[in-house]
């Protein structure tokens, strides 16, 4: 009995660490949060600007992607695949740079003052990177 | 009005029918086809935007001209799209066109563009439909619709003539032109129609052969009975002009209406022109009064009546007498006229008036005998008042010696010469009569005293001059007169009168007279003295 209600607890606790995706940013971000929509058109190659007018950097994350874009877009990661396919045909944009794990994303973007990327929150040194967006 | 054939009038209609409707189908179909064309084309142009809508979205999203001109060209390459636009914020805006065609469709389909990621609403995707390929679609569809909707007009129109032609124009056609050969009189008849037997056509040639039979007999009755009416006509008109009796028609008032030719002939001496029978027929008679009168009479009575008439002879001197017979006719009408006959009896009468003189007058002399006398004397002292007469007895002396010596026929020369010396004497209204033998009366009608005795010696003398007989014959005469008075009218008495007288005279020695009231005193009277 206590051992089930144990595994209950883990298996809630974590859910949650998976389910939070924040978007981070550099320290130096003069933007102390941003909006949904705002990360949408920065990572959908919409805008390449900050709201702030600065040169923005979006980073894609190899695993937690799919979740990212399903929560951002409410659309599913095959959709997003083919949107970028017919985007990139044009020759006239392309999709977010993709890193192999969430400390080469965090270096990068704490090195890079426009740079955007996306981890656990559990990952996240808020001594580091900033956070901008937390999507659940 | 030019002759046309009911088969004629049959196509020409049927054609124009079909013609007006084949028209008419064509026109329908073209604005039917334009409507289909026009929701048609909407209908497509819709789903062409179906089509490009995601993509489109994507471009104007991601703000991708290349892929927004992709899909413009895209859209372009349908004929059915003129122009199409694709329009967002900030400027994104790009539309291309066929600007090498006409349009003049203001219509245009906007579809409102929604961000592949979002709902948000991030511009428009326009398109014009072109109008020659609505028109060509429209054009297309009615030609098709017309041309099978004229073809099954045709179809029908030629098959309902057809029908209508073998059934109905062509027997009736045949019984026309075979009716409008047949002469009446001939038994010639239409034969029976093996289609339509048993309809209306049908019985209608079963009704006009009934109708000739019935002609046919009509006719030949009509035919005999004229022949029989014209050859009695012509026997009637026979016996009219042949007949020995002049026959004719007179109106009321007498005025010829027709006439036979035997009439013509019994007066073509009398009418110069006959043939204008507007004439009186009283005018043609000496007795023109009493033709008038007998009319008159005619018609009162309404039986027949009859006189003789003498006609008024212009060329012929010899008299022609016509006995007439009137009668009053009315006829079918109610008309009243007069029909009449007339005879020539000239020949009749002849032997008539030849009786009637002879019976009064004396053959030998032909001076009136007693009986004549008589009735004349009548006749005057009936007619006139105030009336004088004055007989004269007269006797010839020593003429029975004269028959005795050169025999009668020599009296009766003797007997002639002494009538005509007495008619030299007398006047001419007076009466000379031969009483018989060598006895003779004169009537001396309203003559003075003094006349009549000169009138008598006159005689005296007259008859004692010698006759150129043989050598000469000598005779005389005694006379006795008798003067008509109040008391003395009577003819046999005045006779008897003078008679008594003339008895004196030859008492007393002949060649005198003795007049009856002077007591037997005898004038002697001779033509020696």
């Amino acid at each position: 009995m206590m051992k089930s209600l144990i595994l209950i607890l883990l298996l809630f606790s974590s859910f949650r660490l998976q389910a939070d995706i924040a978007v981070i940013g550099n320290l130096k971000n003069e933007l102390s949060s941003m909006t949904k929509k705002e990360v949408k058109n920065i990572f959908m190659g919409r805008t390449r600007l900050l709201p702030n007018g600065s040169f923005a950097l979006p980073l894609d994350h190899p695993e937690l992607r799919a979740s990212f874009y399903q929560s951002l877009t409410n659309r599913s990661i095959e959709l997003i695949n083919a949107y970028w396919a017919r985007v990139m045909f044009s020759g006239q944009a392309s999709p977010p740079l993709k890193l192999p794990n969430s400390q080469a994303i965090i270096n990068v973007v704490k090195e890079n003052k426009g740079a955007l990327g996306y981890i656990n929150t559990n990952d996240i040194d808020e001594n580091v990177v900033k956070i901008l967006l937390i999507l659940k | 009005m030019k002759f046309r054939s009911v088969n004629q009038k049959l196509i020409i209609s049927v054609l124009l029918v079909a013609l007006v409707l084949a028209i008419f189908v064509s026109i329908v179909s073209f604005i039917s086809e334009l409507e289909r064309s026009s929701s048609q084309t909407e209908v497509m142009l819709n789903q062409l935007l179906d089509t490009v809508e995601d993509t489109a979205s994507i471009a104007l999203f991601s703000r991708n001209d290349q892929i927004a001109l992709d899909v413009l060209k895209g859209l372009l390459k349908n004929d059915i799209v003129y122009k199409a636009q694709i329009k967002g914020d900030e400027g994104f805006d790009f539309q291309l066109s066929k600007d090498y065609v006409t349009n003049n469709i203001e219509k245009v389909i906007l579809r409102p563009l929604i961000s592949p990621f979002g709902d948000e609403e991030l511009g428009y995707l326009l398109v014009q439909p072109a109008a020659q390929f609505k028109l060509i679609e429209a054009k297309h569809g009615a030609i098709t619709n017309a041309i099978s909707s004229v073809l099954i007009i045709i179809v029908t129109s030629i098959t309902i003539f057809l029908i209508i032609r073998s059934n109905i124009s062509k027997p009736l056609t045949y019984v026309s032109d075979t009716l409008h050969a047949i002469q009446i009189g001939h038994k010639q008849r239409i034969s029976e129609l093996k289609k339509n037997k048993n309809d209306e056509l049908g019985r209608l040639v079963l009704d006009i052969n009934d109708l000739l039979g019935v002609l046919d007999d009509k006719y030949k009755n009509e035919l005999a009975l004229r022949k029989k009416v014209e050859s009695i006509e012509q026997q009637l008109r026979s016996i009219f002009n042949s007949t020995s009796a002049g026959l004719f028609a007179l109106d009321e008032n007498g005025v010829l209406i027709t006439f036979n030719k035997t009439f013509q002939h019994i007066l073509k001496n009398v009418i110069a022109d006959i043939s204008t029978p507007n004439s009186l027929l009283a005018s043609c008679f000496h007795e023109q009064e009493e033709f008038n009168n007998l009319i008159v009479d005619a018609f009162q009575s309404g039986q027949l009546e009859t006189q003789d008439f003498s006609l008024l002879a212009t060329k012929d001197a010899g008299l022609t007498w016509v006995h007439c017979l009137l009668s009053k006719v009315i006829n079918e009408s109610g008309k009243v006229h007069i029909e009449g006959v007339i005879f020539d009896v000239t020949e009749r009468v002849k032997v008539e008036k030849s009786i009637t003189y002879e019976a009064n007058h004396d053959m030998l002399t032909g001076l009136l005998r007693r009986q004549a006398t008589q009735q004349a004397y009548q006749q005057h002292l009936k007619v006139s008042t105030n009336f004088k007469a004055c007989f004269l007895f007269l006797d010839l002396d020593g003429f029975k010696e004269v028959n005795d010596t050169y025999g009668h026929r020599t009296g009766d020369k003797v007997l002639v010469i002494a009538t005509e010396r007495l008619i030299d004497c007398v006047r001419e209204t007076d009466l000379v009569c031969r009483i018989g033998g060598d006895e003779f009366l004169i009537i001396l009608i309203n003559c003075s005293n003094t006349n009549t005795y000169q009138i008598a010696k006159n005689i005296i003398m007259s008859i004692q001059k010698k006759i150129p007989i043989s050598n000469g014959i000598s005779i005389g005469v005694s006379m006795g007169i008798a003067h008509l008075t109040e008391n003395a009218k009577g003819f046999d008495e005045l006779v008897q009168a003078a008679d008594t007288a003339m008895y004196e005279v030859k008492r007393q020695g002949k060649n005198g007279y003795c007049v009856s009231n002077e007591e037997k005193k005898v004038h002697k009277i001779s033509n020696k003295i």
